[in-house]
């Protein structure tokens, strides 16, 4: 058994944690999580359109890269990576299950998640898989900190979520596919 | 399941129980203050802006800490400036918030032994020993069993030192009326002269000057000084020679310690006061603590919180935080911390010392030597006539 990363010393860490990332810092974004059941798809198991969830608000730390700018015959386009980091346990309390695919709206852009990872162990245990708290053998050992979000900045219009392009018709300006 | 233990909710309310000694804790300020100390601390230490990884029973316990620490340091500076007076007291006593009378106990301690040496009083007990002394012989052994008796002890086993041989000339003023003394008084054949000689006895009707009496004890001793025999002794280690050589047998007393009594160092019963660690001081009670002593008590109680606080803190150096981590200011707490821990025992050392015995007398003398170079200064008044 280990002497040191008890539930305790966990509980500390998930303390300074959620002070930090919800009280101190505080930046929200907002977690557009895909609704596959929702999600039409074609005859090839594909969807032309995505429904989302309505968005819920997170505190997380974020990681932007510099925009780059690439250009071919299409024009200009500019694009973004960023990293957003998640506290699990808030991710949890929220009922959120990130997978590839959900988007993020942060500083009026969205990013689709590309990749997330799940290794933030402290001490090494993640509780939820490590045997000795699985079997009650153990007092509960580690903590598995973060749900990090590896993003690309996308276009707005392939959302479907916010009316991109405004015509004349103002009464028709609404949030789409929500 | 996960752990969750909560810390500073904002607000406390204390419970007997609640600390870890319980020393304070059926005192009706004590349970008043510890609440508010501890909102005080929390709030000193960043609370609500911050939350503050302590429970109110740290808090708690920081309170009592403080409040034992000052009333031990108080107690300290007490006890040292009462030693001297308490020393051999029963350790029954409380002298927890009393003031203890400047006597000379002490010094009379340490008297008694220089008097019980030299047989002016003191605390070694004085026994009387005999040797039955045979005619003609002068020489005797002070262990002989067969010849001697002590009050106490043991001839044979016990080492005594022997403090007075009574073995004296007989006094003048036994032998006043000695009719072969041969230093003649007259009186008897004035008082024939008159018809008063068969009166018994004749002397009381004389009155003689003082110096009379004193002429005539002169008399004898010079007598016995020339004509006789001096008496004496000699006694080394346990050998005793007396003179003149007997020529009848008696009884020579003296007087002893015993050395086993004279070299015990516990004479003083069991019980008493013997050092610090057994002078009767306890724990002060809150309530009796003023304002001063109770300012001084937050402050430390905050300094106790903060320390307890950086080890919370710093017992990892690194935190992890979702993708990155950080440091806490655990090490910062701690130096703090042992700062105002220590600002605080000297500033109240300081102050102690000068509430001692011999600082107020100083401080006293002093000012009655500026008061007296004030007055000198006031002119007088010169009368007219």
């Amino acid at each position: 058994m280990a002497l040191f990363g008890s539930g305790r010393d966990a509980n500390f860490v998930r303390l300074i944690n959620k002070e930090l990332i919800n009280r101190v810092v505080d930046i929200e974004i907002e977690y557009y999580q895909l609704a596959t059941p929702l999600t039409p798809e074609n005859l090839y198991g594909e969807s032309t359109e995505k429904i989302f969830y309505q968005p819920v608000r997170i505190p997380c730390l974020i990681d932007r890269a510099e925009v780059t700018a690439t250009s071919d015959e299409g024009g200009i386009n500019f694009t973004r990576t960023s990293i957003f980091a998640f506290l699990l346990d808030t991710l949890k309390e929220k009922s959120i299950v990130a997978t590839a695919g959900d988007y993020i709206k942060w500083d009026s852009s969205y990013y689709e998640i590309d990749n997330i990872q799940l290794n933030q162990y402290w001490g090494g245990k993640n509780p939820d898989t490590y045997p000795g708290n699985v079997f009650n053998e153990t007092n509960e050992f580690g903590y598995n900190i973060s749900l990090i979000a590896e993003t690309h900045k996308t276009r707005i219009d392939r959302l479907n979520i916010e009316q991109t392009r405004i015509g004349i018709n103002n009464n028709y300006y609404m949030p789409k596919n929500l | 399941m996960a752990v969750n233990i909560s810390v500073w909710p904002g607000s406390s309310s204390f419970f007997p129980g609640d600390t870890v000694f319980g020393y304070y804790d059926y005192d009706f300020d004590f349970q008043t203050d510890a609440d508010a100390t501890a909102k005080w601390c929390a709030q000193r230490l960043g609370y609500p802006i911050q939350e503050v990884e302590l429970q109110p029973n740290h808090f708690y316990m920081a309170f009592e800490e403080a409040v034992t620490e000052f009333g031990n340091q108080v107690n300290m500076y007490s006890a040292r400036d009462s030693f001297m007076n308490v020393l051999g007291s029963s350790t029954s006593l409380n002298l927890t918030n009393r003031v203890v009378s400047a006597n000379f106990n002490g010094v009379l301690h340490l008297s008694k032994e220089y008097g019980s040496l030299v047989d002016t009083g003191g605390s070694l007990t004085l026994y009387t020993g005999s040797i039955n002394v045979q005619s003609g012989r002068a020489v005797y052994d002070i262990t002989d069993t067969s010849r001697v008796y002590f009050e106490t002890g043991s001839v044979a086993n016990d080492a005594i030192t022997v403090k007075r041989f009574f073995h004296d000339n007989p006094p003048a003023v036994a032998r006043y009326f000695d009719p072969y003394l041969g230093s003649g008084t007259n009186t008897q054949l004035m008082l024939n002269s008159f018809g008063w000689g068969n009166y018994s006895p004749g002397v009381s009707f004389m009155m003689l000057p003082m110096y009379a009496d004193v002429l005539r004890f002169q008399a004898i001793e010079l007598n016995d000084m020339i004509r006789k025999s001096s008496y004496g002794f000699e006694f080394s280690k346990n050998r005793l020679r007396i003179w003149p050589v007997p020529t009848m047998d008696f009884t020579i007393f003296f007087h002893y310690h015993l050395n086993s009594e004279r070299d015990n160092p516990l004479r003083t019963p069991s019980g008493s006061i013997s050092d610090l660690s057994n002078i009767p001081y306890s724990n002060m009670s809150y309530e009796n603590i003023n304002d001063i002593g109770r300012q001084w008590i937050r402050k430390y109680a905050l300094a106790l919180s903060k320390e307890m606080l950086g080890q919370v803190r710093g017992k990892y150096s690194s935190v992890p935080i979702p993708n990155s981590e950080i440091t806490l200011n655990g090490a910062d707490l701690l130096s703090q911390a042992q700062t105002e821990k220590d600002a605080l025992l000297t500033e109240l050392k300081e102050m102690l010392d000068s509430f001692s015995r011999q600082s107020q007398l100083e401080r006293k003398d002093a000012e009655s030597t500026s008061l007296q170079s004030q007055m000198i200064k006031i002119p007088l008044k010169i009368y007219t006539a």
